[in-house]
């Protein structure tokens, strides 16, 4: 016996005062710019996705890259993005009355920490609602 | 079988608190517990009554504004200098803090007491009650608590839309 505790790494954010967090597993590397336009559809900004209030446009955003390549899709935060660590017993299910939010906008789940409670977000599911929004919109388009 | 005789003689117990200027009640066994008010965590693509999420023990909770919920015309807001506080319900898997004004405590009121809910009104109050009754300060409107937090769960549907 090791004694070791395991951890998970994670990804935090905050965003229009909203806490983020994402598992770091899933995360390639951290983009210094968001380089929003370049990735369409593999590019979704929590901004949009989850309705926050805008942030000033002069504040640099950092985005998240899952996987690699330029092609990668990608998760555009906040001005800072933190990495972190914490035990699996620290990330708990939402409460039932908020359970629907899992399946959209695609927050699993809540990291309590001593700083505070932060929101986990599905990057998968932020990225397919992302692609389905382009859709739409292209449909519409004509 | 005296006990019970007993208790139905004395009344049932029901929860008091105040919600914007009105009274409401509940069965005071679905009370959880009372806590005052604190930093919320705010949670995104819910409507504007569900105000965020507090630490709960070894679990979260979610804080509705019920006066928002029900459509009362005005926020919940208390007296400078006075705390809110949050009562925690909850009905099988279901449970939700209630920001009110004040929490007034358990009252036991006979069934003989309870009267059809007819004055209190107002939003969606109606939906929600069971009966009024009262009290020597006012009155009381007694709240189903299943039905209420059935209706304040987030819907997929309803995820982002004002509520």
């Amino acid at each position: 016996m090791s004694g070791e505790v395991p951890v998970i790494g994670i990804c935090f954010s905050e965003v229009s005062g909203v806490r983020l967090a994402l598992d770091a597993e899933r995360v390639h590397a951290i983009a210094e710019h968001a380089g929003k336009a370049a990735h369409g559809a593999q590019c979704v900004d929590v901004v949009e996705a989850l309705e926050l209030p805008p942030l000033p446009g002069h504040i640099q955003r950092r985005a998240v890259v899952l996987g690699a390549g330029r092609e990668a899709p990608r998760v555009v935060l906040g001005e800072r993005v933190d990495i972190g660590a914490v035990a699996p017993a620290e990330l708990q299910c939402l409460p039932p009355l908020l359970a629907a939010l899992e399946l959209r906008p695609g927050i699993m789940g809540v990291i309590q920490r001593a700083d505070g409670l932060w929101l986990m977000l599905d990057a998968d599911r932020l990225l397919s609602r992302r692609a389905e929004m382009v859709g739409e919109k292209e449909r519409d388009d004509g | 079988m005296e006990e019970e005789m007993q208790a139905r003689d004395e009344g049932e117990p029901l929860f008091v608190f105040q919600v914007a200027a009105t009274l409401l009640a509940v069965d005071a066994q679905q009370v959880d517990a009372v806590l005052p008010e604190a930093e919320m965590t705010p949670v995104p693509c819910t409507p504007p009554y569900v105000l965020g999420l507090v630490p709960y023990g070894e679990s979260t909770l979610p804080i509705i504004d019920p006066a928002r919920f029900l459509e009362l015309g005005v926020e919940s807001a208390a007296p400078d200098g006075v705390s809110r506080r949050v009562v925690v319900l909850s009905s099988g898997a279901l449970c939700a803090g209630l920001l009110c004004e004040r929490a007034a405590g358990v009252v036991l009121v006979e069934r003989a007491a309870r009267q059809p809910a007819t004055v209190l009104t107002g939003g969606r109050l109606g939906d929600f009650l069971q009966a009024e009754f009262e009290t020597a300060e006012a009155r009381v409107g007694l709240i189903e608590v299943a039905s209420l937090l059935d209706a304040a769960r987030i819907r997929p549907a309803s995820t982002g839309a004002a509520g």
